[in-house]
């Protein structure tokens, strides 16, 4: 492409008005402040993890003591 | 800018300390919002969108994941995206192809008209490139980044990103060189 379109085109076309930042901050005024939701959903994955494997270790453990009843009924 | 320290801030209840990132992402913001054939008023309207929408969200965003500009600029750009495939919006953008002439109610030097041209042209040729390519190539332009950060931004391969952008600046040389013509 030629030069000059390039120059153009890495220019972007537009400009951000001056008080651009002022407006947006004046519309997030009204607004709350945002939730850091991030440790809560991270310790809930924590918990479910953990949940999950004591649930499996006592499957196995179940597996096991049923085979050794067996074993030892038998 | 340091992102981080930024969004601390925030977390801490500094509002303001959002201004410094809107001061700092503003003009690679219109700059794609440009590229992407949005008049100034669009563009405004869904640069501050696109801020709010990222205040809003701000606590899902994760560092770990991508960096806070690939994030910031998936939002504009799917709002981008959604503006322009409504019907509505998409017989307007049609209908804007036609763009007025260069207004001539003030006298302007000779290279202010020239160069108000030549962007009219660029604005026309970009409306003419398919959403996908013309999505990647306004990405493209932003400076310091990365094609991994564009490929994540649009969903598609790295490889993708090379022929979009490539197929983009093709036809924007054949339709500027019509112009030109």
């Amino acid at each position: 492409m030629d030069e000059d379109w390039d120059k153009l085109l890495d220019s972007g076309l537009l400009e951000a008005p001056e008080d651009f930042p002022e407006r947006v901050m004046r519309r997030i005024d009204g607004l709350p402040l945002p939730e850091s939701g991030s440790r809560s959903w991270e310790v809930l994955q924590w918990l479910a993890l953990i949940g999950g494997g004591i649930l499996g270790v006592a499957q196995l453990a179940g597996f096991v003591f049923g085979i050794w009843a067996a074993v030892t009924a038998g | 800018m340091d992102i981080e320290s930024a969004l601390k801030r925030i977390a801490a209840g500094d509002r303001q300390a959002f201004a410094d990132v809107v001061r700092h992402y503003q003009r690679p913001l219109f700059g794609f919002l440009g590229r992407m054939g949005f008049d100034q008023s669009h563009a405004e309207e869904l640069a501050q969108e696109t801020f709010l929408r990222a205040w809003i969200n701000l606590g899902k965003y994760r560092p770990e994941v991508a960096e806070f500009s690939t994030w910031l600029f998936t939002i504009a750009r799917n709002l981008a995206w959604h503006e322009l495939s409504r019907a509505s919006t998409r017989r307007k953008w049609i209908a804007s192809e036609v763009l007025p002439e260069v207004a001539s109610e003030r006298l302007q030097p000779p290279e202010e008209l020239v160069m108000a041209e030549q962007k009219r042209r660029l604005h026309a040729a970009l409306l003419k490139l398919p959403l996908a390519d013309r999505s990647a190539v306004a990405l493209a332009y932003i400076k310091g980044w990365e094609l991994t950060a564009i490929a994540r931004i649009e969903g598609c391969s790295i490889g993708a990103v090379k022929t979009r952008v490539h197929r983009a600046k093709q036809r924007l040389r054949q339709l500027l060189e019509q112009y030109d013509g």
